[in-house]
């Protein structure tokens, strides 16, 4: 596991300690904990949606559930350890996409049931960016760069795949990938 | 508040493109799980990917593709407009408001070139623009590329003459030029 997986201890330990509060008073008492824990953890668990659905209805659909079974999971004291938050949400996302795509209608059902007790839905979306700005900053990409990111973010293809085209190897892609990402973020701030 | 260990770029680009292992994609979910900054550099990767995607669905870059980008097109019921000019050779061409991608494809013999440049010429043959390094795929016998289509969409009739250049250390070598002779639809 690299070093990148480490989860944060200041981020975590000040969740931590929000579970904390919430578990301290008496179930459905902790409303502003409640809420809180929700803003923060609804943006997290809708990328962990968008990864995996590529969709952003979907992906707020399982925010709800996921939130829902984390904060009753916190009130019937099924979240034991608070530092482990994380693991906890990780392993209910994982549940709840396989449910998705099992089972719509049971989802559909519980999210009728439940709506009304779930706080307002997560405002954080997807920036959206100007087109006019990305197309002229991916007008100043090397040529190989611009045909890399076309081909890996529109045909979805693997560095293996782009390789084979480009006649260059896997690792090259990824470099001119990093590259070209780095300069496109440059340019567009 | 600032991450202690923020999730390298590239490893970001990895989890979004789903070529993580799966181990390594448990422990950058949980980190994200727990970090708004690096959720927040996730964000903005998948912003820039998407961007990418509208822009070639709308036809907007200039750029090289493969055969694989023309049928994932296809799939997607884009309309590709497509002119394949011989080496030395012209097409009358023209592009409607119903095309989503202009194609232009330039086939040539490509074996023995190090670095292939295409020039973008005048009817008389003087060069305007010129794409530096150029892509181009394993059989070495084809460019394929893209046409940004607005800017077609608004020319007159005109002429656009296209040389592929191989360059190297003796300097500039024309591989094969190919006319467009565009009128509006």
């Amino acid at each position: 596991m690299g070093h990148h997986g480490v989860v944060d201890p200041v981020e975590s330990s000040a969740d931590a300690d929000l579970v904390r509060q919430i578990a301290a008073l008496p179930p459905g008492q902790a409303r502003d904990g409640e809420s809180e824990l929700y803003r923060r953890l609804a943006p997290r668990v809708r990328l962990y949606g968008l990864r995996h659905l590529r969709d952003q209805q979907a992906a707020a659909d399982l925010t709800q559930q996921v939130l829902l079974i984390t904060l009753e999971g916190l009130r019937s004291g099924r979240l034991r350890e608070p530092d482990k938050l994380a693991s906890f949400v990780l392993g209910t996302c994982r549940m709840v996409v396989l449910d998705l795509r099992r089972n719509a209608q049971r989802r559909q059902r519980l999210l009728d049931q439940f709506r009304q007790d779930l706080p307002t839905a997560d405002p954080s979306q997807t920036p959206v960016l100007d087109d006019l700005a990305l197309a002229r900053c991916m007008e100043k990409l090397a040529e190989r760069e611009r045909t890399v990111l076309v081909m890996i973010f529109y045909d979805e293809q693997t560095s293996e795949d782009v390789a084979g085209f480009l006649g260059l190897s896997p690792a090259n892609i990824r470099v001119i990938r990093h590259r070209a990402l780095g300069r496109l973020r440059e340019c567009m701030s | 508040m600032t991450c202690g260990h923020p999730i390298h770029p590239e490893v970001l680009a990895d989890y979004w493109l789903a070529v993580l292992a799966s181990l390594e994609e448990e422990s950058v979910e949980e980190h994200l799980l727990g970090c708004d900054e690096c959720g927040e550099r996730l964000r903005e990767l998948i912003a820039l990917a998407q961007g990418i995607r509208q822009l070639a669905r709308k036809g907007t870059l200039q750029v090289v593709v493969s055969e694989l980008f023309l049928e994932r097109a296809a799939q997607q019921g884009l309309r590709v407009r497509q002119y394949s000019p011989p080496a030395g050779g012209k097409v009358d061409c023209t592009v409607t408001a119903k095309d989503d991608l202009l194609i232009g494809r330039l086939a040539a013999d490509l074996t023995r070139v190090k670095r292939l440049d295409m020039c973008f010429c005048d009817a008389a043959g003087t060069e305007q623009m010129r794409f530096r390094d150029i892509p181009f795929g394993p059989a070495r016998s084809e460019v394929i590329f893209n046409y940004p289509i607005e800017p077609a969409r608004s020319l007159q009739a005109s002429v656009l003459l296209v040389k592929l250049v191989a360059v190297d250390e003796q300097g500039d070598r024309l591989l094969d030029q190919y006319t467009f002779n565009h009128t509006p639809s």
